[in-house]
């Protein structure tokens, strides 16, 4: 489409370029103004100018076509092209936060706007696999999953060009919490080889229930604190590097879970008792003759022992729990950064 | 005429008019639309990919009348580029002459 005057034509490549995630920096606008301008000089209308300049979405395009004006490179984009292409719902990448929802309707129509998604600089960064990023990506919006962000999420029953409509909130909790919605209209999607699990059962069972509203809502909320089942993942094939990730994994778990700093504590606790140990035995080797003293110390010492262990104790399971806690988390979101849920 | 064959064509032209003298961007997108249809848009960010690359560079010009102008003017690498992409076009062009022609035939060619 073609503006109407210098004003419409800004303000629309403005919105084309932040919707395609162009910066549009103002050297792209000062361009364009002293192409009005000039046109004015010569005697044409706006109106005129803009009807030369021509598609406004086009030229936004252009912004990003990085490659295609080589000759030669006409074969590299019929490639690029055939590719198939990314899916703008793919939990787990970044949508364009103001992509309208009507443009996210018409794929057919409109699909030439499909493959410059991918020629995008975002798109391309994350086609590479970057597991801790997107470990720290998948446990980020843990925090932010409120039943609110579910009660919206039901309403788009499956289509993918809706679920977008809410593409700022597309995390990959919600698109879990999707998924048994998907599986119950479109089963010969990823999960064909998933039985239904007991709990869904359960769930189809109490939707008969007053609360509809609630009925509507997926099993994972009371299945776990992490949104996550293993079956989710069961006969699906991962892309990973086995090796790499039990690497990334031990890192994560190294970092997050302060074991670094617990055995540093540890060694500096034995380095202490080594020390005292010696200086004790020196110190009663010298006084060994107050026998009075040594009586009394023992007394001390040994309340002083229990009272030691029953502190360390409780701490220590403690801090054993929370490890577990934190290792099965950076564990699950490594899994679910994996397979994309 | 083919979209994507026009803009590598384009690249082309921009390369070979600013061979020849420097242009502002309007004197530029007017001469071209003179010799293709063109959508005049699509020849910025053209410019903006080739300053990019290095093949072209702008400078500013103060005007007597209004805001300055921006000029560009090709690089030593544009003039490089310009060379291999007219001989590829000329190659290209001959080639599919001869094909269109039908002087073309597989067995033989030497």
């Amino acid at each position: 489409m073609t503006a109407k005057n210098k004003d419409d034509f800004l303000f629309q490549l403005h919105h084309e370029l932040h919707r395609i995630g162009v910066d549009d920096n103002e050297d792209i606008f000062a361009d364009f103004e002293e192409h009005f301008r000039a046109s004015a000089e010569q005697g044409m209308t706006e109106e005129e100018t803009c009807a030369k300049l021509g598609d406004v979405k086009e030229i936004a395009r252009s912004y990003i076509d990085i490659d295609s004006t080589m000759i030669n490179s006409i074969v590299a984009n019929a490639i690029e092209d055939s590719r198939p292409h990314v899916s703008l719902t793919k939990p787990g990448r970044s949508t364009p936060v103001s992509v309208p929802a009507e443009r996210l309707s018409l794929p057919a129509a409109d699909d030439e706007n499909a493959p410059i998604r991918e020629l995008t600089p975002e798109h391309i960064a994350e086609e590479q696999p970057a597991p801790s990023i997107s470990a720290a990506a998948a446990e980020e919006p843990i925090r932010e999953i409120t039943p609110e962000h579910i009660a919206e999420e039901q309403p788009a029953p499956s289509v993918s060009a809706e679920a977008s409509e809410t593409a700022r909130e597309v995390t990959p909790e919600h698109i879990a919490q999707e998924k048994p919605i998907e599986e119950k209209s479109e089963p010969q999607q990823v999960f064909d080889a998933i039985p239904v699990s007991p709990t869904h059962t359960g769930y189809c069972g109490t939707s008969s229930t007053d609360n509809s509203h609630k009925a509507e809502i997926p099993p994972q909320q009371n299945k776990g604190k992490e949104g996550f089942k293993w079956s989710d993942i069961k006969g699906r094939k991962a892309e990973i590097n086995i090796g790499k990730l039990i690497v990334q994994i031990v890192l994560d778990v190294c970092i997050y879970s302060w074991a670094l700093p617990i055995l540093a504590s540890l060694i500096f606790g034995f380095i202490t008792t080594v020390v005292f140990g010696v200086g004790g035995a020196a110190l009663s080797a010298i006084f060994g003759g107050f026998s009075i003293f040594h009586f009394l110390s023992n007394i001390f010492l040994g309340a002083g022992l229990a009272a030691l262990t029953v502190l360390l104790a409780l701490l220590g399971v403690q801090m054993v729990k929370g490890f577990i806690k934190i290792i099965k988390s950076i564990v699950i979101a490594h899994v679910k950064a994996i397979y994309d849920l | 005429m083919n979209s994507q064959l026009k803009r590598g064509t384009l690249e082309l032209c921009v390369l070979s008019i600013l061979n020849s003298s420097d242009c502002y961007g309007y004197e530029l997108v007017s001469k071209i639309s003179v010799c293709m249809h063109v959508t005049e848009g699509t020849i910025y960010p053209l410019m903006k990919r080739l300053k990019d690359s290095d093949t072209i560079d702008s400078y500013i010009v103060e005007s007597q009348e209004g805001p300055p102008r921006k000029y560009y003017k090709i690089t030593d690498t544009g003039r490089t580029e310009l060379e291999r992409l007219s001989t590829e076009w000329f190659e290209f062009v001959t080639s599919v002459n001869r094909l269109l022609k039908g002087e073309y035939s597989y067995d033989s060619e030497e």
